[in-house]
């Protein structure tokens, strides 16, 4: 959190290099968040661009009485999604995505799964949820924001989050092992 | 079987168990502290959610990413000129463009980085210097070049901790730290298979250079900063037989010689690992002629990870 301040208040005065530190922060996260929300690679660079370009417009408006930097930032990333998904009409289902394949670092094997599941089938089986359910995990999972951040972002209460983390993954649950019921 | 009048206690040990395996903590003792049951219903989502969260760690494209923070930078210095100027009164547009060149030339604060180049670890302006090596490397794309930068950022780390030493300063944990970092990053790029004999040449006397500064320096640190600078030294000294290996790789697969003889290579270990500096360095490796990836310890700083290579619209955009 210091280190955010230090960076944003640098940034704000023209400082270049905390510009690019604050990018090298947060660019991955963003990302991240972008494809799972989206499931298009392209359309996840674009987020991730047009994001980073607001937050430099809006940067001065940005006050540390209000929410985190985090929360901030990735409610601008959240617009840009919404925004996105009404404008384009993207379906994530028909857009391929490429197939990466992620060694999971699952450490029980009390889940079922096989060792690694393909972020496609991930992305798929995120589309069934609801679209808050859907918001909650990419942003805790995706962007790494806490519970407190993640509330921040969407407007809502941190039991709330906690509540929708905790359905989204027993849906998902539900959706990627079928046989096995909660 | 979850009861809805357990989920909000549920969803709490759920959240609580992610925090501490975010921390690094032992899942298995967590869920053992659980109360009886409880466990078992937390354990299966706990999976559900390591999956998802490695599942969902894909890294970004290279081009796209130098590509946004160009526009950024580029934003960034055009919503300053423009914050600077209306205040005070409206500027002829032929001196606002003028301005906005300049500032378009001067996009990594030249000023700055200028005078942070002297920087050493502590220093106010060290952060930038660091800042603007990254920005460097992140805009290359050719392997090549990124290993000769990467190989002037190893020989800086390394110059640093001499300049400190020399200076009677304190070492620190970051200057180490990042010295580890890099070198780990040159060893790894010098795996490339089109980097020339002369450049992994230029790598290994960099390693050669790194272990001498930090034998010098172990011999005059206190003993609580011995276990650091023997790290260090280790990953120096696995770096270098790497680069050497490297070296021998790239002599010959430039002669084109298919079998190519055993060569040693004509460069010294530190006193810590003699029996490796006497050992021949053959090409007999698995697989020679491919390019071999170096067995160094993790980047602790960056450790990198399975990656969606492909340049997407927004580095064609910026293009």
């Amino acid at each position: 959190m210091d280190r955010d301040r230090a960076l944003v208040d640098g940034a704000r005065t023209g400082d270049q290099a905390s510009l690019v530190a604050l990018y090298e922060r947060y660019y991955d996260r963003v990302y991240r968040y972008a494809l799972s929300r989206l499931g298009s690679v392209a359309d996840a660079e674009d987020l991730a661009q047009d994001t980073f370009l607001k937050m430099v417009d809006k940067l001065p408006s940005f006050r540390w009485k209000g929410p985190p930097f985090a929360a901030w930032l990735f409610r601008i990333a959240h617009n840009g999604v919404v925004d996105m998904l009404r404008r384009r009409a993207v379906r994530r289902t028909q857009v391929p995505i490429d197939a990466v394949q992620v060694a999971a670092a699952v450490t029980d094997d009390t889940g079922g799964l096989d060792d690694s599941l393909l972020l496609q089938d991930l992305i798929n089986a995120m589309g069934k949820l609801t679209h808050i359910q859907q918001e909650v995990i990419s942003l805790r999972f995706s962007a790494g924001l806490s519970v407190s951040e993640a509330a921040h972002a969407l407007g809502k209460a941190e039991g709330t989050i906690r509540a929708t983390q905790f359905q989204a993954i027993k849906a998902l649950r539900r959706i990627l092992i079928p046989n096995e019921g909660i | 079987m979850i009861g809805r009048r357990n989920e909000p206690r549920l969803a709490d040990l759920l959240e609580d168990a992610l925090k501490r395996q975010r921390a690094g903590c032992d899942l298995r003792a967590t869920l053992e502290n659980m109360e009886s049951g409880a466990a078992a219903e937390v354990a299966p989502l706990l999976a559900i959610a390591t999956q998802v969260r490695a599942s969902l760690a894909v890294q970004p494209s290279p081009d796209a990413k130098a590509a946004t923070i160009r526009l950024a930078l580029d934003r960034e210095c055009r919503a300053m000129a423009s914050r600077q100027t209306r205040p005070v009164f409206r500027l002829h547009p032929a001196l606002v463009a003028a301005g906005l060149a300049v500032c378009a030339l001067g996009a990594t604060s030249a000023g700055a980085v200028l005078a942070s180049e002297g920087a050493l670890p502590g220093d106010a302006l060290y952060f930038i210097k660091t800042v603007t090596e990254e920005v460097r490397l992140s805009v290359s794309k050719d392997r090549v070049v990124r290993l000769e930068l990467n190989r002037q950022m190893a020989a800086a780390r390394t110059e640093e901790v001499a300049l400190l030493a020399a200076g009677q300063r304190p070492i620190t944990e970051e200057a180490i730290e990042r010295l580890v970092a890099q070198t780990t990053k040159l060893a790894l790029g010098a795996a490339a298979p089109d980097a020339t004999p002369t450049l992994n040449e230029q790598v290994v006397a960099v390693m050669q250079r790194q272990q001498a500064v930090l034998q010098e320096v172990s011999a005059a640190a206190p003993p609580n900063a011995q276990p650091a600078l023997r790290a260090a030294l280790e990953v120096s000294q696995v770096s270098h037989q790497a680069a050497c290996r490297a070296v021998e790789r790239s002599r010959h697969h430039g002669a084109q010689i298919p079998n190519p003889p055993t060569a040693t290579c004509d460069v010294t270990l530190g006193s810590h690992d003699a029996e490796d500096a006497t050992a021949p360095v053959t090409n007999s490796l698995p697989g020679a002629g491919q390019p071999e990836r170096p067995q160094v310890p993790a980047n602790p700083i960056n450790p990198g990870g399975a990656g969606v290579e492909k340049g997407g619209r927004a580095a064609a955009k910026a293009r």
